[in-house]
């Protein structure tokens, strides 16, 4: 069966990234960086040779280091080049990489305040049709408490460019979640992300739809379905999980009937949880719901059936949304 | 005192340094009120060879690229480490008189962040080596011909991503790094074999393609003859050091119960007991 019958990425596939394909993004930008910079090398625990970084490969072999199906010796190993002037890139499944490696994240790379970017790639429910083990949907709540460490999600490829370059030029630890292999174009140019900064994709005056990753698409998308039908929504970006950007949510929720969060990450410990956080902090009493992924057994399949089965559609947004926007 | 000699230092002058390493360990304790007294004491002489002897460093340049760099597995023996960095200049002696407190750098595991001349964190036993790769590594990338030497406690070979690090050490050729092991033969639970067997330690590295030396950790003269004697740094195959040492060495009421001294504190009666010993030693 193809891919494209699956629909869904195959990570291990040896096939240079299609255009437009995330892994087209990602390789792209790491060749863009290595060639601006030679302190640029890319690390991967024998995930490397599949289609978002061959192509880097291919123009830098000798600024790539194949650590074998070894994760937690990738990262110590970049945390060793990092304090040696590297600005290292670990690109691994995110499935192993926050839940295998949280204490080489915290101890080697975020205490430290190194500058190392992980690319958690195949992430959310990307893989979720190689079981409950290929999850990846609990790493913003495993990571959000590590200090120093910028934990941002890509809505698209030209988001997925825009964080990691910012990433290197900010020279801090940065965790990025890859663009999902579902997901589509947010941003027609390269958004200027200030870091930490929510990103206003949209302005409307009913409803405000949160999202990140993933979920910014299916906002972005919604909002324009629910606008046809005389709902208008603003559609924000955390592109930025942390720091993050309470005062802009708190702001925003002020001025709406309610607030519609989407997020392809547990809702108990991650996008919705800040939002909750942010408006008990500030002081502000709103309506709010959330779209997401439940505290509990997962089904396992191709993650458009996954994405079906939990709300994580336009459809499921429009409605939720429009009830949100008509609630008195 | 001879830690004011100049270098080159001879085997007596080193042997001295070990134990007035001993001694400010016990001194900093003093003052903090507990601190890791016995897998510190085994390790006195391999840290007085290193940094009297061995590593190519210059403490007025701290992030000299090409230097030496040096790291810590087991972390916990960092109050060994501080009076060794402070005489040579890294920074004020008199920070040592702080150890432990709050807001002091020097802590019993040491940070990169707050101490010249620590090139790495530890803390979290079984990550350096790894660490000393990614730096074997960068020293490659730059064609430069500083070694990374990485101090682990034997009870540190029980860590999974050890042994990763030691498969991928001499995979990516790298003579650049050396492995010291200090086998003091003891982890928090009991004898380190009977925990959980790690012998034969030479022969494990050597299995994973490591070039390997046994050594008494506590003779200076042999230590100083090995590691003068280490390969170029260009040469693909990494060192392994096995030192047997004793935990708690050179004091002997720790020698004589060394998991009770892992972690403690001598009282004024016991502190004056372990002092006369070593100073006895110094003469």
């Amino acid at each position: 069966m193809s891919d494209q019958a699956l629909g869904m990425a195959d990570p291990f596939s040896f096939t240079v990234a299609a255009e437009g394909e995330s892994g087209d993004a990602i390789g792209r930008t790491l060749i863009e960086l290595a060639r601006e910079r030679d302190d640029i090398v890319l690390i991967a625990p024998d995930v490397g040779r599949g289609p978002a970084t061959m192509p880097f490969i291919e123009a830098f072999p000798d600024r790539y280091i194949d650590t074998g199906i070894a994760e937690s010796n990738s990262i110590s190993i970049a945390a060793g080049l990092a304090a040696s002037g590297f600005r290292p890139f670990v690109f691994g499944i995110g499935a192993f990489l926050a839940p295998k490696c949280a204490e080489q994240i915290r101890a080697d790379v975020a205490v430290n305040k190194l500058p190392v970017t992980f690319i958690s790639a195949w992430g959310g429910l990307d893989m979720g049709y190689f079981g409950a083990t290929h999850h990846a949907i609990e790493d913003i709540a495993i990571l959000r408490g590590m200090p120093h460490l910028t934990i941002a999600s890509a809505a698209d490829n030209a988001a997925m460019r825009s964080l990691m370059r910012a990433g290197v030029a900010d020279g801090l630890p940065l965790y990025i979640r890859a663009p999902s292999s579902l997901a589509s174009d947010v941003y027609p140019g390269s958004p200027d992300f200030v870091r930490g900064a929510a990103h206003i994709v949209a302005k409307g005056r009913d409803v405000v739809l949160i999202g990140t990753g993933l979920g910014t698409t299916l906002c972005a998308q919604a909002a324009a379905v629910l606008k046809a039908s005389g709902v208008s929504a603003t559609v924000v970006d955390m592109a930025f999980l942390k720091p993050f950007d309470g005062e802009t949510i708190c702001r925003l929720a002020r001025d709406a009937r309610g607030l519609l969060v989407v997020e392809e990450h547990n809702t108990t410990a991650g996008l919705a949880s800040l939002v909750a956080e942010a408006l008990g902090r500030g002081g502000v009493a709103a309506r709010m719901e959330a779209i997401g992924l439940p505290d509990g057994d997962l089904a396992v399949a191709i993650p458009q059936q996954l994405l079906n089965r939990y709300g994580l559609t336009v459809d499921a947004v429009v409605e939720k949304a429009r009830a949100l926007a008509h609630h008195q | 005192m001879s830690q004011k000699s100049k270098p080159p230092y001879s085997m007596k002058d080193l042997r001295h340094r070990a134990e007035w390493i001993r001694l400010e360990t016990i001194r900093q304790i003093a003052g903090a009120g507990l601190g890791h007294y016995s897998s510190t004491l085994s390790a006195a002489e391999i840290l007085a060879v290193l940094y009297y002897r061995t590593l190519r460093l210059d403490p007025k340049r701290p992030d000299w690229p090409n230097r030496d760099r040096f790291l810590l597995g087991k972390g916990h023996i960092a109050v060994g480490l501080w009076p060794i960095l402070a005489d040579l200049g890294y920074f004020p002696t008199a920070w040592l008189d702080d150890f432990g407190k709050i807001d002091s750098p020097l802590t019993d595991h040491p940070s990169m962040r707050d101490v010249p001349g620590i090139d790495f964190s530890a803390g979290s036993i079984g990550h350096n080596l790894s660490v000393g790769v990614g730096m074997c590594l960068a020293s490659r990338f730059r064609g430069g011909s500083g070694r990374t030497f990485v101090l682990l406690g034997d009870g540190e070979l029980h860590e999974g991503q050890l042994w990763e690090a030691a498969m991928s050490a001499p995979h990516y050729r790298l003579g650049n790094l050396i492995a010291i092991v200090d086998a003091n033969g003891s982890s928090a639970d009991g004898p380190t074999s009977d925990v959980m067997n790690i012998e034969p330690i030479a022969g494990r590295f050597e299995a994973f393609g490591w070039r390997t030396v046994e050594v008494d950790g506590h003779d200076v003269d042999r230590l100083v003859e090995i590691f003068d004697g280490l390969p170029d740094s260009t040469t693909p195959v990494p060192t392994a050091i096995v030192a047997r040492t004793l935990k708690g060495k050179g004091i002997s009421f720790m020698e004589a119960a060394p998991r009770d001294w892992h972690l403690g504190f001598l009282g004024p009666a016991d502190r004056k007991r372990a002092e006369d010993e070593i100073r006895s030693r110094m003469q």
